[in-house]
């Protein structure tokens, strides 16, 4: 047991090696190499935490951002959503209709409802996304992000997965990723450059 | 005349000790562990889950354990490492319990170890206390308050 556990590991370890490698490949490209970069995320289209559903064709000429992640998380989760919750005190008007969408990769427990709820503590600009288990998959996939239910011993289960926020720019282009843990100036600093505001 | 600059002076260095220590948070002794400053960062109104954070410090000659945890808000807790690794959160129940090295001391810390208290039904605001026990194969149970607070 404590060996397959090791063998998930080392898998989801060397996805997200991949994951990292396509992502700085596809940002260290030049312009004209953008293909990958282009196809990375999107399109996309599923249920909103708002009712309704949320067409990435509908987000154009708007900048955003994109987590996975799910509210049965006892720390990144959070820590990620009070941090951007403070990056958006701090970028004022110019984030106005700067959207998060938080992606959960455990639609079994985090219903339309229940997400939106948790959402709403932080900030009316998080919207939740609630792909089916079908959709799950794929949209990790065209994202490069990875996940994986892990059993606990009261019978119940949590959730590893990829914790960086991609950001978007209006062409629906990946032009960063906020990591875990990175200094609160190179964030401010990528989100700045992302809405186009000065850095003081 | 010498007596009192010295008396003083010991004042002085005892409110000194005082006030780091109130900087430092609370703290509690339980055989050769010292729990230093439990703590949990505040989370969503409707959130089922926290973490619990503090450093222990062993003192004595003998490993210890910290094999098992309870909180007043929670049904449940567990002891887990967090990992990041390539961008990837991954998460694991420690089943044997967090070994507290002789001598040595374990942080107990966003992005590492931590208590994962679940089926927390009212999430406590910041600024609000809720209570707990720690177990330890040797040193047996003792009482905890946490604090709630931000993070960073």
């Amino acid at each position: 047991m404590k060996q397959k556990t090791n063998l998930s590991l080392v898998l989801v370890a060397a996805a997200a090696i991949i994951a990292a490698a396509l992502v700085t490949f596809g940002l260290s490209g030049s312009g004209t190499s953008g293909k990958l970069t282009a196809e990375f995320g999107g399109p996309f289209r599923l249920a909103s935490s708002n009712g309704g559903v949320v067409d990435s064709a509908t987000l154009k000429g708007k900048p955003y951002a994109v987590y996975f992640g799910f509210t049965h998380c006892p720390e990144v989760c959070p820590t990620t959503m009070a941090e951007m919750t403070t990056a958006y005190e701090k970028l004022g008007d110019a984030a106005r209709d700067f959207q998060t969408f938080f992606i959960t990769v455990d639609p079994e427990r985090d219903t339309v409802e229940f997400l939106h709820d948790y959402l709403m503590t932080y900030d009316k600009r998080f919207v939740g996304l609630i792909p089916t288990m079908a959709e799950l998959p794929v949209i990790a996939r065209n994202f490069r992000a990875v996940y994986e239910k892990v059993p606990t011993s009261d019978g119940s289960y949590t959730m590893n997965h990829t914790a960086s926020v991609y950001l978007f720019d209006g062409d629906g282009k990946l032009v960063a990723t906020l990591g875990y843990g990175e200094p609160e100036k190179a964030r401010m600093a990528k989100l700045r450059k992302l809405l186009g505001v000065p850095n003081p | 005349m010498q007596r009192l600059h010295r008396r003083a002076a010991l004042m002085a260095a005892l409110w000194v000790l005082a006030a780091a220590g109130s900087a430092q948070g609370h703290e509690y002794k339980l055989g050769s562990l010292v729990i230093h400053h439990p703590w949990s960062a505040p989370v969503a109104a409707n959130a089922e889950v926290a973490a619990g954070y503090m450093e222990i410090i062993n003192t004595g000659q003998s490993d210890d354990r910290l094999v098992a945890a309870t909180a007043d808000i929670s049904t449940a807790c567990q002891i887990h490492e967090m990992k990041m690794a390539g961008g990837v959160m991954t998460m694991n129940e420690m089943a044997d319990g967090l070994v507290i090295p002789a001598g040595g001391r374990v942080v107990l810390a966003p992005g590492g170890y931590h208590i994962m208290l679940m089926g927390v039904k009212k999430p406590p605001p910041l600024k609000a206390k809720f209570g707990g026990t720690l177990t330890f194969a040797r040193a047996g149970t003792v009482d905890i308050t946490y604090f709630v607070q931000e993070s960073r």
